[in-house]
């Protein structure tokens, strides 16, 4: 016999999913019961993003199915789902800049729900939120906007809410106000879906936690039953030991890398990095993990050389670095954004590091070299003269790194160097990276990758809200 | 290549319809049309006349194009560069400077030129103009300007209408014979264009402009500055388009009316684009179109069709290559998914 609270369940059966030869989610069965929150953590690429996507009908699953008052639910279809009741708020908000927030609101009820922005706005002073109803949103704060958002969702008054990590943009006050509206949804009788990796948010705002990691369910436990030191263990397993450091001949000048009190501000001027010092000794890698969006991608690119500082100084070999002087391999972590020109062919895009190293241009030395790097880091294509965006990501990496690394440069910066690559090829570009650093290169390596980080660097730090931490616990908890 | 024969094709298309639309007895329009263009040495002569500045301003597009700077200003820039020419040429009038006088004006019309798309690139550097829109203003400006100097400060003393001095043979542009006007220019506008396409192919300065205007992005992350790039190249594609301006003035009549415009600098765009913004292609693209701008003068004995038949096909050839690419963007995307 069905309970009353059995009917109301979501439950997820056997659900898989696979991209490619990527297993990015095992098969996994949960349940989600009304009236509680319930947290799904785990690092970058666990399968949080997937099983949402899922959910929400935006990705079919490979296999397995849900079940919503007891009923199946179709699946890779977002406007049904949203029928069934079933509603996401996106960690990209969105919403429409230049619309004000009546407008946006007004937009999303379209053909969704008849119900009138007045209903939405006495939900509003239901939640205590005061609304700027009549600014664009592109006047109006982050978690303004993010309000919005969530009223968007609730205006349809859902069973099922998802949030994928809504705390990421939020500030300290704006997070701990979230929480309670959390609460407040779940009070309700909703089913709240949290998707986070701040182990002290999912701690004070959830009844019951998920825990994924590398697309595994490593298991679903009541908030009583779980402290941060478990959490955290459960999330990242056991610590594989680094590699041992590597002692490197003197040349009797300083030759170490340093990093003093650097702050740098993001696109949106914002501080990105407040504060970072580290000290690397050549051919030593160091490595920055933590996750994604914490800053590391405006630190890869102050020591790239193509972002300038708030405050701070980075040192090289006693000097200050001038980039003019001394040539910084760097491996961005969007390769088709900013690591290649994808129209163009890969003659071209494997020119760019020696000609601004200095290198004359020289049409028919730049084919040979073409071909003679398309050996050497077994890149498949046909030819020279294809364009890079007829290649596969990890071949588009191999690109990448292969006209870096041959200009021998003094200092290596790299974002994610195997992101995407089969197994082989990482393995191969690992040991390009060491060959590098024992040639006596200064190599800072930024992963989300936790074993990359823990096999491929001597040294380990976390980043988290624009700063360093030695431990990695820490790092979460911040 | 493929995209050359693929918008002759389309151009063909173009001007069968027009005529079917107009009227115009096919068979009789198309032999009008080709003896127009090259059926005999005046007509091949008068094709080649007017490919020389087509030929120029498509360069000077492609130039700024390839850099990713929009400019669309070649007109503009071609007329402030033969103000510029003609103004000198005020002051050489009475002196015997010969082909030196005529090489000065031809180096102050590129400069005229870039001035003016220079005016664009500062506006667009300093303040984050958009190139498109203030290159598309300036062409009035520059129209404008081009007639209050003719109607003004040039005009030939003692005459009532709006003409600059004439200049005297030995300071233009010479010519080949007395019976056709090609003149010298069409050298120029060849070796200018070679030129550029060894620029933009075979020098690092070229291969950065290239990079800038596949992916700005790229080229920022290997410490290139697009800024500075776009900048420098919208000068380059500038003084190309006023020396277009200045050859004009010194291969033709010497003299500057209000009525000097023959919108050589817009027609350069669609030039530029059946070239595929490759210099080498710029080539035979210009002859087309020059050719087309010859012949269609002939059709205007069918009435309502004539000279302007030949902006009609410069719309429809940019519309048709604008559909082409929207649908081979179409099916990299399709494919891109699956």
């Amino acid at each position: 016999m069905e309970s009353e609270a059995e009917k109301t369940l979501l439950r997820v059966e056997g659900v898989s999913k696979r991209f490619g030869s990527l297993e990015a989610l095992k098969p996994l069965s949960v349940e989600f019961h009304p009236s509680e929150v319930h947290a799904v953590v785990g690092e970058n690429g666990a399968g949080k993003s997937t099983l949402m996507n899922i959910l929400g009908g935006f990705v079919s699953p490979s296999t397995g199915s849900f079940w919503l008052d007891g009923a199946n639910l179709p699946t890779g279809n977002p406007q049904r789902n949203r029928a069934k009741g079933i509603e996401m708020i996106h960690q990209h908000f969105k919403l429409v800049p230049a619309f004000t927030v009546e407008e946006n609101l007004t937009l999303s009820q379209l053909g969704v729900s008849k119900k009138g922005i007045d209903e939405i706005k006495t939900r509003a002073s239901e939640f205590g939120w005061d609304i700027p109803w009549s600014s664009r949103i592109q006047d109006v704060s982050v978690g303004t906007q993010q309000r919005v958002e969530i009223l968007k969702s609730v205006a349809t008054n859902p069973h099922v809410i998802i949030f994928d990590e809504p705390t990421a943009v939020l500030s300290v006050a704006e997070v701990h106000e979230l929480i309670q509206f959390l609460r407040r949804l779940a009070s309700e009788g909703k089913i709240v879906i949290l998707i986070a990796h701040k182990i002290e948010e999912v701690l004070s705002a959830s009844d019951r936690v998920t825990v994924l990691r590398r697309g595994e369910h490593i298991g679903t436990l009541l908030r009583s039953e779980v402290d941060a030191d478990k959490l955290v263990h459960m999330m990242v397993g056991d610590i594989v030991p680094g590699i041992a450091s590597r002692d490197f001949e003197h040349k009797g000048v300083a030759t170490n890398l340093e990093v003093d009190d650097l702050w740098i501000r993001d696109d949106r001027g914002q501080e990105a990095v407040k504060g970072i010092s580290f000290s690397i000794n050549q051919g030593q890698i160091l490595g920055i993990g933590g996750v994604d969006g914490n800053g590391q991608v405006e630190l890869a690119e102050t020591l790239a050389g193509i972002r300038t500082s708030l405050k701070g100084r980075v040192h090289f070999e006693g000097h200050a670095l001038d980039f003019d002087k001394t040539y910084v391999g760097y491996v961005p972590q969007d390769r088709q954004a900013d690591g290649l020109a994808v129209d163009l062919n890969l003659v071209d895009n494997m020119a760019i590091s020696g000609l601004v190293n200095g290198l004359p241009y020289s049409p028919s030395g730049q084919i040979a070299k073409a071909e003679g790097l398309i050996k050497e880091f077994s890149v498949k294509a046909k030819s020279p003269r294809d364009l890079a965006k007829q290649l596969s990501g990890g071949n588009q990496q191999k690109v990448i790194l292969a006209r870096v690394l041959d200009q021998n440069p003094a200092i290596l910066v790299i974002v994610n160097p195997t992101r995407g690559l089969d197994v082989k090829a990482a393995a191969f570009v690992h040991h390009k990276i060491q060959e590098a650093a024992k040639a006596g290169a200064y190599v800072i390596v930024f992963t989300t990758d936790r074993d990359e980080l823990f096999t491929l660097t001597n040294q380990q730090w976390f980043m988290s809200r624009g700063k360093l931490f030695a431990d990695e616990k820490e790092a979460l908890a911040s | 290549m493929k995209q050359f024969l693929l918008t002759t094709i389309f151009i063909l298309v173009v001007i069968l319809i027009s005529f079917l639309l107009f009227g115009v007895p096919i068979v009789e329009g198309g032999k009008l049309l080709v003896e127009g263009a090259f059926g005999d040495k005046v007509a091949l002569s008068r094709s080649l006349v007017r490919a020389t500045p087509v030929l120029l301003t498509a360069t000077g597009i492609t130039i700024a194009w390839r850099a990713g700077a929009f400019n669309i200003g070649g007109e503009g820039q071609l007329l402030v560069g033969a103000l510029f020419a003609a103004t000198l040429g005020k002051f050489l009038l009475n002196t015997n400077l010969g082909f030196l006088g005529c090489l000065l004006m031809l180096a102050v019309a590129a400069l005229g030129g870039a001035l003016w798309s220079g005016l664009a690139a500062v506006l667009y550097l300093k303040r984050g103009v958009d190139l498109v829109i203030s290159t598309i203003l300036l062409n009035f400006i520059g129209d404008k300007l081009l007639m209050y100097f003719v109607e003004g400060p040039l005009k030939k003393a003692g005459q009532t209408a709006p003409l600059t001095d004439q200049l005297p043979d030995a300071l233009m542009l010479p010519k080949f014979s007395r019976q056709s006007d090609l003149h010298f220019g069409i050298f120029i506008a060849i070796l200018v264009t070679l030129a550029v396409g060894y620029w933009l192919f075979r020098t690092k300065s070229g291969y950065f402009a290239r990079i800038v205007g596949a992916n700005p992005r790229f080229a920022r992350a290997n410490r290139v500055d697009s800024e500075t790039v776009k900048f420098k190249a919208m000068l380059l594609s500038g003084a190309v388009c006023g020396l277009a301006g200045g050859i004009q003035y010194l291969g033709i009549n010497g003299q500057l009316a209000s009525s000097f415009s023959q919108q050589y600098g817009f027609l350069g765009i669609p030039v530029a684009l059946v070239g595929a913004l490759n210099p080498f292609a710029l080539l035979p693209s210009a002859l087309l179109f020059g050719g087309l701008f010859a012949a269609t003068t002939n059709l205007s004995r069918f009435g309502g069709i004539g000279s302007y038949f030949v902006y009609v096909i410069q719309a429809g050839t940019v519309l048709g290559l604008l559909l082409f690419r929207a649908i081979s963007d179409r099916k990299v995307a399709v494919r891109s998914d699956a």
